[in-house]
């Protein structure tokens, strides 16, 4: 069992480790969720090809939770606005800033625009003669997902 | 949803030791349950909290309809500025920061903490805002 702990751990290091060296001296990799999603799928085939059969379990449950555990750190640390604000306040005098300065620093209607065209050009939302937003045929099917959970979830407000 | 996880992740536990399973085998139910369950959590975390999710949402349900009036009546007509407002009341909920009148405040240390270990991880890994 130590072992396969041991394996587990190792692989987790090697992977933060690339990912650390990665982040460092590529100036601003593309697509760098994908890098990453690759570079987890690799420790995970490397502890495939490590260990015997029937001994792979443990250190491949225990490095996929570690990688699942990152990968929330990632995202929250690269998208959280509530992060973002904390790094913010703790910067400036008495720890404090004004509501109006933290909307115009981080103004919710450029997040929107921001988001609106990126979902323009992933093939979500189109434009259509009135310039007016519409959804396209894989976006009509998310929404029905989405229905049916808040539904089942009994999700009032949202977003 | 806490208490549910531990409730599950209790029961899981007494039938892998009822079935005299070996402590690798035991630890390994629980590390599977522990990835399972955050894959669920950030799930449901985007069914509440997506933002795009809910742009198309939106979209869909008063399609056609102008960019500005998304903003207006995003979050069940909280709107772009509601937005803000959302996420600092939550915050002052978990005790990060205080409102007095215009101004958000930070306190406690959590806040000094997570404040630290973002700008340390950031700058180790030399990460922008993507937010």
């Amino acid at each position: 069992m130590a072992q396969g702990i041991c394996v587990g751990v190792a692989a987790v290091l090697v992977f933060l480790t690339l990912h650390l060296i990665l982040w460092r001296t590529l100036r601003r990799p593309f697509g760098e969720f994908k890098i990453l999603l690759v570079l987890a799928a690799g420790g995970a085939v490397g502890i495939y090809f490590f260990k015997n059969s029937g001994e792979r379990e443990l250190p491949l449950a225990l490095y996929g939770l570690a990688i699942v555990m990152y990968f929330h750190l990632y995202v929250g640390m690269q998208r959280s606005l509530s992060i973002r604000v904390m790094e913010e306040l703790s910067t400036n005098p008495n720890r404090s800033i004004a509501v109006p300065e933290l909307a115009a620093r981080y103004s919710p209607q450029a997040m929107f625009s921001t988001r609106i065209a990126w979902l323009i050009k992933g093939g979500w939302l189109q434009l259509n003669s009135q310039n007016a937003l519409v959804c396209t045929g894989k976006a009509e099917r998310l929404a029905k997902v989405l229905r049916i959970f808040h539904a089942l979830y009994n999700l009032r407000q949202t977003g | 949803m806490l208490l549910p996880m531990i409730v599950a992740l209790a029961a899981l536990n007494i039938v892998v030791f009822q079935q005299q399973n070996t402590p690798a085998e035991i630890l390994t139910a629980n590390f599977i349950y522990l990835t399972y369950f955050l894959i669920y959590f950030e799930f449901f975390s985007m069914m509440c909290r997506g933002f795009s999710f809910h742009i198309i949402k939106l979209v869909s349900d008063q399609a056609p309809i102008q960019e500005n009036e998304v903003m207006k009546l995003y979050g069940e007509g909280m709107g772009a500025a509601g937005m803000m407002k959302k996420r600092l009341e939550s915050m002052a909920k978990g005790g990060l920061v205080r409102i007095e009148g215009d101004k958000v405040i930070a306190q406690g240390w959590k806040s000094k903490l997570i404040a630290f270990v973002a700008r340390a991880y950031k700058s180790l890994i030399k990460m922008g805002w993507e937010g």
